[in-house]
């Protein structure tokens, strides 16, 4: 996998972002495939709404978060590089709260690797 | 989408003819260097554990639940001005500002966002220099939390006292929380933070954690299947 600047920095210090990462996301890693309905660049969490083809009475939206817009900024990272109508496979913390998770990784249909340090190739 | 140009407003932390002291800066949380366990009481363990961290956590709202909350969270900038008479403290998060009057001076100086609201967590500062160092005590804290995610709880008239110095390109503050009603000794919490080379604390614009209207977006997508 060839990830250019795809360094994540989900340091294990017990820094708190605007809801507590540490505590409202667990440990356990899950996966997602959908189309991003909607972005919310804001502070203090990006987040991402991201339609899945759910079984029947299954929810079929998730709620991606990510860092504060101004943490991507400071890192220079390309925030036109994802847009609503886009194909993505998500991989991230699974919430506490039912259908969110954290961002880990945001794969596009044309192999662009999304996170919070920048955009790479897969 | 609500990125807002007015993001690219800057608050000016830029110093004045005076001389830099050396924790002027802008400035970023590295690391917790160490915390010592919180010394809670029964009655502090009983608010940890009454604590829903899904609801009572003041952040949602774009709020301070205490001075270690602030100084806890990642990426975001601090500026730090010493002046001839007061000391300036912006926090990225929330918006906050902090002008802070000498001990001398018998005034005290509470903590503002933006728009101009206090907020009682943060107490009333004043500030003294000691050598190179910076301390900064604040009393009458309001009740708060001062970890979000574990629910350690901040007690009605706690104090607490910053003190920052410079350790080469590195700020180190050390954060000693006194809380008679909730601990039984000082809480301790050692930052070191480093020098981001900015000279402004860009304005943050905290959007409220509103998960209503997401949980109501999958509730009509599943009522919609219901024949």
């Amino acid at each position: 996998m060839r990830i250019l600047l795809a360094t994540l920095l989900l340091a294990a210090l017990p820094v708190q972002a605007h809801h507590s990462t540490a505590t409202n996301f667990t440990q356990e890693i899950i996966e997602i495939s959908g189309t991003i309905e909607q972005i919310r660049f804001q502070n203090p969490h990006t987040s991402f709404v991201v339609k899945t083809e759910a079984a029947p009475g299954q929810a079929p939206y998730w709620l991606v978060e990510s860092d504060a817009r101004s943490t991507f900024q400071r890192k220079g990272v390309d925030l036109g590089a994802v847009a609503a109508g886009s194909k993505v496979k998500v991989s991230g913390r699974k919430g506490v709260r039912a259908n969110t998770l954290f961002l880990r990784d945001m794969v596009l249909e044309d192999g662009t690797v999304f996170t919070s340090s920048g955009t790479g190739r897969d | 989408m609500r990125q807002s140009l007015c993001s690219m407003v800057l608050v000016s932390i830029t110093a004045t003819a005076q001389a830099a002291h050396p924790v002027d800066g802008v400035w970023i949380l590295e690391r917790i260097v160490e915390e010592t366990a919180a010394p809670l009481t029964p009655a502090g363990a009983a608010v940890q554990q009454a604590y829903d961290l899904l609801e009572d956590d003041p952040s949602l709202r774009c709020e301070p639940a205490s001075m270690a909350r602030v100084w806890g969270n990642p990426n975001s900038r601090t500026g730090i001005r010493v002046a001839a008479d007061h000391v300036q403290l912006e926090h990225e998060l929330f918006d906050l500002r902090r002008s802070i009057p000498g001990e001398a001076s018998g005034r005290s100086g509470e903590t503002l966002n933006l728009a101009g609201t206090a907020f009682a967590t943060m107490g009333k500062a004043t500030y003294r220099l000691d050598g190179e160092r910076l301390i900064v005590t604040s009393s009458g804290l309001a009740a708060g939390f001062l970890r979000t995610g574990t629910g350690y709880p901040q007690g009605e008239g706690a104090s607490a006292t910053e003190t920052f110095w410079r350790e080469g390109d590195h700020l180190l503050l050390e954060l000693v929380y006194r809380d008679p009603a909730l601990f039984d000794g000082e809480y301790r919490i050692l930052h070191r933070l480093f020098a981001t080379g900015e000279t402004e604390v860009p304005v943050y614009e905290c959007t409220d954690a509103d998960y209503d209207w997401f949980e109501q977006l999958n509730a009509e997508a599943t009522e919609g299947e219901q024949p």
